[in-house]
């Protein structure tokens, strides 16, 4: 299109283009799974202050930002939006069974939180990335403790690669486990149980096999170039995406 | 009792409790952990490695079949059958009676063994008479230097078989060999070099421990000028060989036995079937009583010749006059005149020795009569006329030297070193004198000069002592090379056959390996079979019944006596134990070496 204007002023013809501009999106997924309620502070508060803070960048950044809280998605668009984002994610945590807010972290038994449809959360967050759209990025926040091989399934329902990211958040029990004696372990979400004597073979045995088991879901994620970062519950949001997510180019 | 029940019935009312607390005690923590997916992971190869823990590789299959096979092949089948073969050691003849002397297989090497050592190590070995010993008693003492001259002799037997040859071992006493330590002296020895390792002559039977287990042996008979032919076999049941020896009673139209002839030997060699030249075997020698005339005897001493004799000597009571001592030749060699004259010499002349004392003369017609005097007294006080080795006299013309109240012969023949010059024999004996045992030194001139020795004259204070038989004994051994305690008959040379020169080598004079029959033992005849195991119950083919608990409890008194020391290796499970030990560690350290070689 000639800029008129332009020309009236110069007498020189100039050619205005444009581009169409097209909206940022960002879909969050925090894991809401009862195996998140576990850790001090629980890996959901740092999965939804995670969340939280992410959706907060977003949305300065002029993103409009889709927050998927059990089965309901919810959508933010400027930055104002911020305290709604907060809010839902205070709500979600709250019917999660916690008390206070994001600061504070329990086990919690309530069974009155619904667990994932599906039985999967991997599969659940992969319906959402599917439909969430190729321009929209994803961010998973999840323990990921499922077999790498639904990773697979999850990364599949990208539209392109690098637009979905994984944070794994795992609680310092979890990554460091500090048991004695005798136990019954108990899965509180398949009800598993499982005797073990926690000797220092089976501790030496459990850090084997939980770096193997995150090795595998980067592994995966790295065929399909997005970032897997793992995180601990209890590590500073600032520190967290200052740290990782920025050097990974997530944030 | 109500208190047991008691405390039956609260044992009953504890079980609960008890169970509860195990129950307690067995019960896990519950932990609720966010997903087990890992901990299922953890806890399967938890139990992977203890299944591996469990499992028996091949390798290790392989090292403990191989270390059952080895320890197997090593002990035999002994093992399994529950017996143990007899560990290397010297030959062990128990003597009863007489000589005491270390001698090597060879028969050239000998050491004396004696409670006199230091003289022994010196005289024995140029006097085949050896040293002899009284078989009854001796004195603590006696015991004590006996043990120390045991352990001497062993010493130096171990220090001279540089070739590792095992000792023969001739003994007054039976050995007791842990205690000397006889096994010790044979360590490295071959035990198949020699073919037995104990000797025992029982009646007219012939124990024996061989060496080689369920050996054939052969026992030949000697034949002038003619290969001796087997007159019997037998085979040793394990290591056990128990031979009838031949019956040598002439017997009369009635069957009974004749007397037995004076003039009759015989010679047996015994060998293993698969003898080795000049191994795997040894020689009999068998002796007949001598005839003894005693004139003029008195009744108390006859029997006390027939008790010490054992009906093997026959004492003429008739009063045949021996030929008279001027003309000795007329008289038949073979017999041994004895001729007691009492009281010449008394008491009271021999100082301070007591009541009893001994004087014999030996008289010749070869040798000066003042010479062969010998004269014998309690604690060996002698004296050799016309020899330069006197020790004492009981002369009192002559200085008699420092006499140690109740001593032996043994210090003075330590201080006087007893020097012998000149060919002489010399008997240790020993008399019993009020009960106690007191040893005697009697000394001889030697075979060439005690060849016409044909009389002794012998003076006593007392004739019942029980001590006069014993000296008699010995002095009609050396002098005949008979033993006649106990109804002796038998030497036994264990030496090859190669070693003999002559016929005369064999003569009788050479005691240093003699075995001697003990006073018990089965009666003869008594087995059909001729073999017996001695450590197995006796076969019942005993013939003579009258005599079947006899025999049964002398074989009983045998096992016990001579082959004690045997039987604490023969097999009961509990030697087999070391085996199984041995085999378990063998397996233990081939699995824990498996599992050291095994990668991480």
């Amino acid at each position: 299109m000639l800029d008129w204007s332009v020309y009236g002023r110069s007498g020189k013809m100039f050619l205005r283009t444009f581009r169409h501009q097209r909206e940022q999106r960002l879909l969050l997924v925090p894991d809401l799974s009862p195996s998140m309620r576990f850790g001090e502070p629980t890996k959901m508060a740092a999965a939804l202050r995670l969340s939280a803070a992410l959706g907060f960048l977003a949305l300065r950044s002029g993103a409009a930002v889709r927050l998927a809280l059990e089965s309901a998605v919810h959508e933010f668009r400027g930055h104002a939006r911020f305290a709604a984002l907060l809010d839902a994610c205070e709500v979600a945590y709250a019917r999660a069974g916690v008390e206070h807010g994001f600061s504070l972290a329990g086990v919690v038994q309530s069974s009155s939180f619904a667990p994932s449809t599906s039985g999967s959360f991997s599969a659940d967050a992969a319906r959402l990335v599917a439909a969430a759209g190729s321009h929209a990025s994803s961010i998973i926040l999840s323990d990921f403790m499922e077999p790498a091989e639904n990773a697979h399934a999850l990364l599949a329902a990208s539209p392109k690669p690098g637009a979905l990211n994984l944070i794994c958040v795992l609680s310092d029990e979890e990554r460091e486990p500090a048991l004695s004696g005798a136990f019954q372990l108990h899965d509180c979400e398949s009800g598993a149980r499982i005797a073990l004597d926690a000797a220092p073979e089976a501790m030496r045995l459990y850090r084997v096999e939980l770096d193997a088991h995150l090795a595998a879901w980067h592994a995966a994620c790295e065929r399909r170039t997005c970032a897997f970062i793992p995180a601990a519950s209890g590590d500073p949001i600032d520190e967290l995406i200052l740290g990782h997510l920025q050097p990974a180019g997530v944030a | 009792m109500w208190l047991a029940e008691s405390w039956v019935l609260l044992g009953l009312a504890a079980l609960p409790a008890l169970w509860w607390l195990a129950r307690l005690a067995a019960r896990r923590k519950p932990v609720a952990v966010a997903s087990t997916m890992l901990w299922e992971r953890v806890a399967a190869k938890l139990a992977q490695q203890r299944s591996e823990k469990r499992l028996l590789d091949p390798v290790t299959v392989l090292l403990l079949a191989g270390t059952a096979l080895t320890v197997l092949a090593a002990t035999g089948p002994s093992m399994m059958s529950g017996t143990v073969p007899p560990p290397p050691r010297p030959i062990l003849i128990a003597d009863n009676s007489t000589a005491g002397l270390l001698e090597t297989p060879d028969g050239h090497s000998a050491l004396g063994l004696s409670e006199i050592s230091s003289v022994s190590e010196h005289r024995s070995v140029d006097t085949p008479g050896g040293m002899a010993f009284d078989p009854l008693t001796f004195s603590p003492d006696i015991n004590a230097r006996f043990d120390e001259s045991v352990v001497d002799a062993l010493t130096l037997g171990s220090r001279d078989l540089k070739s590792q040859r095992p000792l023969l071992i001739a003994t007054p006493r039976k050995l007791d060999v842990e205690k000397y330590g006889a096994i010790r002296v044979s360590r490295g020895a071959d035990p198949a070099s020699l073919p037995v390792s104990a000797i025992n002559i029982e009646g007219d039977w012939l124990f024996a421990r061989v060496t080689k287990p369920d050996s054939e042996w052969e026992i030949a008979e000697e034949r002038i000028n003619a290969p001796w032919p087997v007159i019997a076999t037998a085979r040793a049941v394990g290591y056990d060989l128990l031979v009838p020896l031949p019956r040598r009673d002439v017997l009369d139209k009635n069957g009974d036995p004749l007397p037995p002839d004076p003039t009759a030997r015989w010679d047996l060699e015994i060998r293993r079937k698969d003898a080795r030249p000049d191994k795997d075997r040894f020689w009999l020698h068998g002796l007949k009583p001598v005839q003894t005339d005693t004139t003029g005897m008195p009744v108390e001493l006859r029997r006390a010749l027939n008790a010490a004799f054992n009906g093997s000597a026959v004492i003429n009571t008739n009063p045949t006059p021996p030929p008279p001592p001027d003309n000795p030749e007329k008289r038949d060699s073979r017999f041994l005149h004895m001729e007691f004259e009492y009281g010449s010499y008394g008491v009271d002349e021999v100082r301070g020795l007591g009541t009893h004392f001994l004087r014999s003369e030996v008289v010749g017609v070869s040798v000066d009569p003042a010479s062969a005097l010998v004269r014998c007294l309690p604690a060996g006080w002698l004296q050799l006329e016309n020899i330069k080795s006197v020790l004492v006299s009981d002369d009192p013309r002559d200085d008699p030297p420092e006499r140690k109240p109740g001593g032996t012969g043994n210090d003075v023949i330590h201080e006087w070193s007893f020097p012998l010059s000149g060919p002489t024999k010399v008997l240790a004996a020993a008399v019993l004198a009020n009960g106690a045992s007191v040893p005697i030194i009697i000394a001889y001139p030697s075979d060439d000069h005690a060849q016409g020795m044909t009389r002794i004259m012998t003076s006593l204070s007392t004739f019942n002592e029980r001590w006069f038989p014993l000296f008699v004994s010995g002095a009609c051994e050396e002098l005949t090379g008979r033993k006649l305690i106990g109804g002796a008959m038998y030497t036994a040379d264990m030496r090859p056959a190669s070693a003999y020169r002559s016929d005369a080598d064999i003569a009788p004079a050479r005691p240093l390996s003699t075995i001697y029959p003990a006073t018990h033992g089965p009666a003869p005849g008594l087995y059909t079979d001729g073999v017996v195991n001695v450590i197995a119950p006796a076969p019942s083919e005993i013939s003579t019944e009258d005599t079947l608990d006899a025999a049964l409890e002398k074989l009983a008194t045998m096992r016990r006596d001579y082959i004690a020391h045997a039987e604490q290796q023969l097999a009961t499970p509990l030697h087999a134990i070391p085996g199984f030990l041995a085999m378990a560690c063998f397996a233990l350290a081939a699995i824990l070496l498996t599992r050291r070689l095994r990668p991480a």
